[in-house]
């Protein structure tokens, strides 16, 4: 029900959050969209480059499988080459950009119907109270702590994919990927203290739902 | 009563969240420090959070490298080239250079799209070869007329391999290095450079000889300035937790100490204490950390001191480890 809901709206000329023009950043995204319109090959790649690093590390935090967010990653960009020229600069091209992938992540998921968020039961092996070992630094004396750390990050995706697209959109976005909730509330098009009581609901769940296991 | 109680909670367990996800502001901030000196509850909470931030950051994946983003970057140009967007761009501006070569080739002979593509891009690139081949001598690197070297160095497709360093003297304040990216390239310039930088970055953690790394460790120790450059400061951490050479992880560890300390340093100086082979390492590590003790002292440090001080076995360490940990436990 949610799922549909979730989405937001990634339309070129979109009202929220106006792009600042005297943002240098700002600016040279102009500069480098409006070379880009007139054919400059260059100008494209070369903000394609100044984000596609963040776009990759987003959809990967999203779906959690390397292959998937390569996949993002193309339809990302593809849907970005498309609109381009429609894009009316009414929010920042970042903002608007990472709109656009966190649509693409979450209807990837509901298109391919792939959990990539290993299920509970499988996260924990015969002993569930072998997990309560709780999270070790890798270290090379002790192999079983990266499989261990394996299977806690499991568990936690898994909790993770358990929220609602709208408390994982927030979650990922803050904790994973560090974008301030006013980012955040650029990006879903609703109030920062929406955002705010989005991430609160998302912690006390994953904190619920992961208390078993400990440092 | 409780009620009420659970009501104001509510709010400084929320500020509780805002002040670790470093959103709350300063005025808050200190209300909210003056508010936990004196609650125990809001404390307990506290910890609670870091824990869990602990658990989440700890068991976080590996996000994608650099050769994950060079290869979704290969495939999307080939997708935007070979035409697998076919009529998705609108009229206008990507058809000037996609559609144009889409023409050219695939509606010609649509049964042999795939072929006649990659027959177009080996043609190219046999062109392109051909004539940065036989630029002559002018331009060292595969540099296009008027391109500077360091134009060269923001293309972060190039490949940079075999770098030797032609003068590391800095009395000069200069550096000379050769590298190959197509040819050899030669370029020249102060530590803070961006492209000597680069170079210097690249050097550290991927050049297999020994010896030119430390030369590049040392290039970046010995410069008077320190690097404001987060690349170069992590791929001295990095080289500190991973070079297998004693004499290049004693050098970074060197340049890392110019550094102010913080988190990042702390963390690869616990990491030198704990699993480092070479003592001497080790003794440096100790002696850095107890030097910010109490103020960086933590669970992790706690941790990295006690196994010290119970299995190190190097009796120096063992005992400065008990020192360090009696001192904190003293009243």
């Amino acid at each position: 029900m949610e799922n549909d809901s979730a989405r937001y709206r990634a339309d070129p000329g979109d009202l929220s959050e106006p792009g600042d023009p005297g943002d240098p950043g700002e600016l040279e995204d102009r500069g480098l969209i409006h070379r880009a319109r007139n054919g400059d090959v260059q100008a494209l790649e070369k903000l394609v480059y100044r984000y596609d690093e963040k776009v990759l590390s987003m959809a990967m935090s999203f779906v959690g499988d390397l292959d998937d967010a390569k996949d993002i990653y193309q339809e990302v960009f593809m849907r970005v080459f498309k609109s381009l020229p429609r894009f009316e600069f009414r929010s920042r091209f970042s903002t608007y950009l990472y709109r656009i992938v966190t649509n693409v992540c979450l209807t990837h998921r509901s298109r391919t119907g792939k959990r990539r968020f290993v299920p509970i039961e499988e996260g924990i092996e015969e002993d569930p109270a072998s997990l309560r070992y709780g999270v070790s630094p890798a270290a090379p004396d002790r192999p079983d702590a990266a499989v261990i750390n394996h299977e806690i990050a499991s568990r936690i995706r898994t909790a993770v994919g358990t929220l609602s697209p709208r408390l994982r959109t927030v979650f990922v976005l803050r904790h994973h990927e560090g974008f301030k909730l006013r980012e955040i509330a650029g990006i879903m098009e609703c109030a920062e203290g929406t955002v705010k009581k989005y991430l609160f609901d998302a912690t006390r769940r994953l904190r619920k739902q992961l208390e078993d296991i400990r440092t | 009563m409780k009620e009420d109680g659970d009501r104001s909670h509510a709010k400084w367990e929320e500020w509780l969240e805002l002040s670790r996800y470093g959103e709350l502001s300063d005025a808050d901030q200190r209300q909210l420090d003056a508010h936990l000196e004196s609650c125990d509850r809001c404390k307990a909470y506290l910890a609670r959070l870091d824990e869990f931030r602990l658990v989440m950051e700890q068991a976080a994946l590996p996000g994608p490298g650099e050769a994950d983003l060079r290869e979704a970057r290969g495939n999307l140009w080939s997708n935007v080239t070979l035409g697998r967007a076919d009529n998705r761009f609108p009229q206008g501006w990507m058809d000037r250079f996609v559609h144009g070569v889409q023409r050219l080739t695939f509606n010609t002979f649509p049964s042999y799209r795939s072929v006649l593509g990659g027959a177009l891009l080996l043609f190219a690139g046999l062109v392109a070869g051909y004539y940065l081949a036989f630029q002559g001598d002018r331009m060292p690197g595969f540099a296009a007329p008027g391109m500077d070297q360091t134009d060269l160095l923001a293309n972060d497709d190039v490949a940079i391999s075999n770098v030797r360093f032609m003068d590391s003297d800095l009395s000069d304040g200069m550096l000379e290095i050769g590298f190959e990216a197509v040819r050899p390239v030669q370029i020249r310039g102060t530590v803070d450079d961006p492209g000597i930088q680069r170079v210097l970055t690249f050097t550290v953690l991927n050049e297999q000889n020994p010896g030119v790394r430390l030369r590049a460790v040392n290039a970046v120790n010995a410069s008077e300035r320190l690097h404001a450059e987060q690349e170069i400061k992590d791929a001295l951490v990095t080289a500190l937790q991973t070079d297998s050479n004693d004499g290049v992880r004693g050098v970074a560890f060197n340049a890392l100490s110019r550094y102010p300390f913080d988190e990042e340093i702390r963390d690869a100086m616990i990491h030198t204490l704990v699993f480092d082979e070479n003592p001497a390492l080790r003794i440096n590590a100790i002696n850095r950390l107890q030097e910010q003790v109490p103020a960086s002292y933590d669970e992790n440090l706690e941790r990295a001191l006690r196994a010290s001080m119970v299995s190190d076995e190097n009796a120096y360490i063992r005992t400065k480890a008990r020192t360090v940990l009696s001192n904190l436990a003293a009243p």
